[in-house]
């Protein structure tokens, strides 16, 4: 009976070692020398497809770089040649590609107007060699904004052929993120020709854009589907602190910036509350930041213990995390690759290993495997 | 000298409690325009923590140390143009105040592609409050050097 209070103590132990039971993998670099690579997207077992922030769309094909990028890519807003964040972001696959050839694009793209400004804009085209052709706007947030930062701009297919958009809050502009009459912090959902679904949440609602999906959101760079193929996994950056993993669902408002638990960036607080009825809640917020830039849900076969796990890019100081996840909550979080330095994105591979993209002017695309 | 030292502190101490006040105004009136549960007990208490925050949590320089370099600045350059000009102290620091964090508001922005940093300075209105908090500060400054200054 004595011994009864060592049963959680044994739970523990156990439970850590599930989660930090670092399956060995080794790494191999497929690409450098990439200028702030961003988006990646796998189209084959020998092809991949990356965006480089400077606005070009690289492609690796058989392990090696393609030294000749690809043509046709709309010109992207640089502000000043900072590529810290925007310029060319994500890219994504039609989901029937192979049918099609048809590639998404986001990126920040100057206002015809008002050179000063600018606004987050998706386009789509069509692939053909080393061409993209047929180019079309299908998406471009509203109301354009003078600052270069938090786009959000990352893109991600649902299993009803639609497409959530992620728009950031653009830095100066969080109030707008509550109100539903602009992109503003906002994550919407699209029909893959860029027309409006017409069971989207806030059709018909007056003043509000019937393309929002959620709101109240900061910076959301990270967006994945679960194998399950209904969770919609997010995460988005904090301010100083506060950075959230949630799981987003269709109308709700997510909270930024009536709550969090971040502070400004001067120190201040930018609310004092972190919980409101009505206002949903991350499954998992980190204090201090770790800078989450991009998000995969482990798909494959080759690391057997990882399935279903989350994988999270982090920027801050610069590692890759594994989230377990049971029952839609965090219950472990192991580090990994913490000598890479910053970390701007993570997919899964046609052959069940994991593809890492490095941050920086000499961006590097590392493959995770085993033998 | 050591008055001036004091003085200068003080009004530091008045122009960076003032900056603070209007930092966490213009969240809590956001925050209260949204239908959040603010009054004017969370509205003191926001004030302090922003005070405590803004001097020693943010990823920014403390706020009394940039006041003071501002206002340092700024009064240093008005005292030096004063002995080659006769002209009322206690209105020309108010200028030089008003100057130091005129340029503080929207210089720093510039320098950081246009990202607001303060809170408080997001809008024109903050821009001119804060304008008007380094004025007062200079004013009081130049009230209360000595004579002889």
């Amino acid at each position: 009976m004595r011994l009864h209070f060592l049963f959680p103590l044994v739970f523990i132990l156990f439970a850590h070692a599930v989660i930090s039971s670092d399956s060995e993998f080794k790494m191999e670099t497929l690409a450098e020398g990439l200028d702030h690579a961003w988006g990646i997207a796998v189209v084959s077992d020998n092809e991949i497809l990356i965006t480089e922030g400077v606005g070009r769309l690289r492609r690796i094909v058989d392990g090696q770089l393609d030294p000749v990028p690809i043509k046709g890519i709309p010109p992207v807003f640089l502000y000043p040649d900072d590529l810290t964040q925007g310029g060319l972001c994500d890219v994504a696959l039609h989901p029937r590609y192979n049918e099609n050839q048809l590639i998404y694009l986001s990126f920040g793209e100057a206002d015809k107007d008002d050179p000063s400004l600018n606004a987050m804009t998706v386009v789509r085209g069509r692939l053909e060699g080393h061409n993209l052709v047929d180019v079309q706007q299908i998406f471009k947030a509203e109301p354009p904004r003078k600052t270069a930062a938090h786009y959000g701009a990352r893109i991600l297919f649902l299993g009803d052929g639609t497409m959530l958009i992620t728009s950031g809050d653009g830095f100066n502009y969080r109030d707008q993120a509550q109100t539903l009459d602009n992109h503003v912090g906002k994550i919407v959902r699209l029909n893959d020709d860029g027309s409006i679904p017409d069971d989207n949440p806030f059709v018909g609602i007056k003043d509000a854009l019937p393309d929002i999906w959620s709101f109240g959101h900061r910076n959301p760079t990270g967006m994945a589907l679960g194998n399950d193929g209904m969770t919609i996994f997010e995460h988005e950056h904090g301010p100083k602190g506060g950075d959230e993993l949630n799981i987003v669902n269709i109308g709700k408002n997510y909270g930024w910036p009536l709550i969090t638990y971040g502070l400004d960036y001067s120190g201040s607080l930018i609310t004092p509350f972190t919980e409101r009825e009505g206002l949903e809640q991350p499954i998992k917020y980190w204090v201090p930041s770790i800078a989450p830039s991009a998000l995969a849900i482990y798909q494959g076969d080759m690391f057997p213990d990882w399935k279903d796990n989350l994988f999270i890019t982090a920027m801050v100081p610069g590692d890759l995390r594994r989230l377990t996840i049971i029952d839609n909550k965090v219950v472990g979080e192991e580090i990994m690759l913490s000598e890479l330095g910053r970390l701007r994105n993570v997919v899964n591979s046609t052959d069940g290993s994991l593809l890492v993209a490095t941050d920086g002017p000499d961006g590097k695309i590392i493959r995770l495997y085993k033998d | 000298m050591a008055k001036k030292f004091v003085i200068f502190i003080s009004i530091v101490i008045l122009v960076m409690t003032l900056f603070v006040i209007q930092t966490t105004a213009s969240y809590i009136q956001y925050l209260y325009q949204m239908g959040m549960p603010v009054d004017f007990s969370v509205f003191l208490s926001a004030v302090w923590s922003d005070l405590i925050g803004m001097n020693f949590h943010g990823v920014l320089p403390p706020i009394a140390l940039v006041i003071s370099v501002v206002l340092g600045v700024a009064f240093l350059v008005a005292h030096l143009i004063l002995k080659r000009i006769p002209v009322e102290k206690k209105y020309f620091y108010a200028f030089a105040g008003a100057s130091g964090m005129f340029t503080l508001v929207t210089l720093f922005p510039a320098l950081i592609y246009d990202l607001e940093m303060y809170r408080g300075a997001l809008s024109l209105l903050g821009k001119g409050y804060l304008t008007a908090t380094g004025a007062l500060g200079g004013y009081i400054f130049g009230l209360n050097l000595p004579r002889q200054s």
